[in-house]
């Protein structure tokens, strides 16, 4: 592989950096990248803000059964043994 | 099934355990399913509950599953082709940012927890709008926080597959939520 890597190639590394699949030599290119690329600096941080909103998605969710859902949800229940 | 303790789950457990399957899924008649199919399981296996862990977490963890089975069942109906595999859309071909996808600087502190309802909104809007396959890899991966191997097993796709697939995806949604929330 080349000494200077692509954008694209970069944003990949970065999400495979997260999970330690990186070897010695790619990690070197990546931070070279990242120390002249402003674009790819801001996707590491954004990607990283990423990770950690989805992970709490759920927690942050409204949704509910309505009544009209929990009443045919109950009834299929009970006829289900 | 025993009236009283179901009628104490429903009203206890099914939206919490919608909330948890319906960013996964993305279909509230499928996420309403897997609820239904996660009090069945948890009721022919009530035998087996020892109370090791609590209820609340037994229950999800049969939704865990049930919704992995699924991911397994849709990717089996899709992967033979590949077809999302190939396209290639936020890159030029020297493999720099195409201008619409440059990210920009969104002006906040990315350390922070972000706690606006409103934005897990968007950002479920933008998550939707994944492909099939990516959105699969992608919750996996992000949302379940499973290891790329059991991620490529379930869905049946290869390591370089999974980096491709993950990779567009979270391009994707980084744009989509910095048009839609960030720098709306």
């Amino acid at each position: 592989m080349k000494w200077i890597i692509s954008c694209r190639d970069a944003s990949k590394f970065i999400l495979q950096d997260e999970e330690k699949k990186l070897t010695v030599g790619e990690r070197r290119r990546l931070r070279f990248h990242l120390a002249f690329c402003y674009m790819c600096r801001l996707f590491s941080k954004q990607a990283k803000l990423i990770t950690r909103c989805a992970h709490d998605a759920h927690e942050h969710s409204t949704a509910a059964f309505s009544e009209d859902e929990k009443q045919q949800l109950l009834q299929n229940l009970n006829n289900s043994h | 099934m025993a009236g009283s303790k179901i009628d104490e789950w429903v009203m206890q457990y099914s939206d919490m355990l919608l909330r948890y399957a319906l960013p996964r899924v993305h279909d509230r008649e499928i996420a309403k399913d897997l609820v239904q199919e996660t009090f069945v399981a948890a009721w022919r296996n009530i035998d087996h509950f020892r109370g090791e862990i609590s209820e609340k977490n037994w229950l999800y963890t049969i939704l865990k599953n049930k919704i992995i089975d699924h991911f397994r069942k849709a990717a089996n109906r899709l992967t033979d082709s590949l077809p999302e595999i190939g396209e290639e859309t936020a890159f030029r071909n020297n493999g720099h940012w195409k201008s619409e996808n440059y990210p920009a600087a969104w002006g906040i502190d990315y350390n922070q927890g972000i706690e606006s309802k409103e934005f897990y909104e968007v950002l479920d809007q933008c998550k939707s709008k994944l492909k099939d396959l990516q959105n699969m890899v992608f919750t996996m991966k992000y949302l379940e926080g499973a290891a790329s191997e059991e991620i490529c097993k379930v869905l049946h796709i290869t390591p370089s597959n999974y980096w491709v697939l993950l990779h567009r995806a979270k391009v994707q949604l980084r744009s989509c939520l910095e048009k839609n929330w960030f720098l709306r």
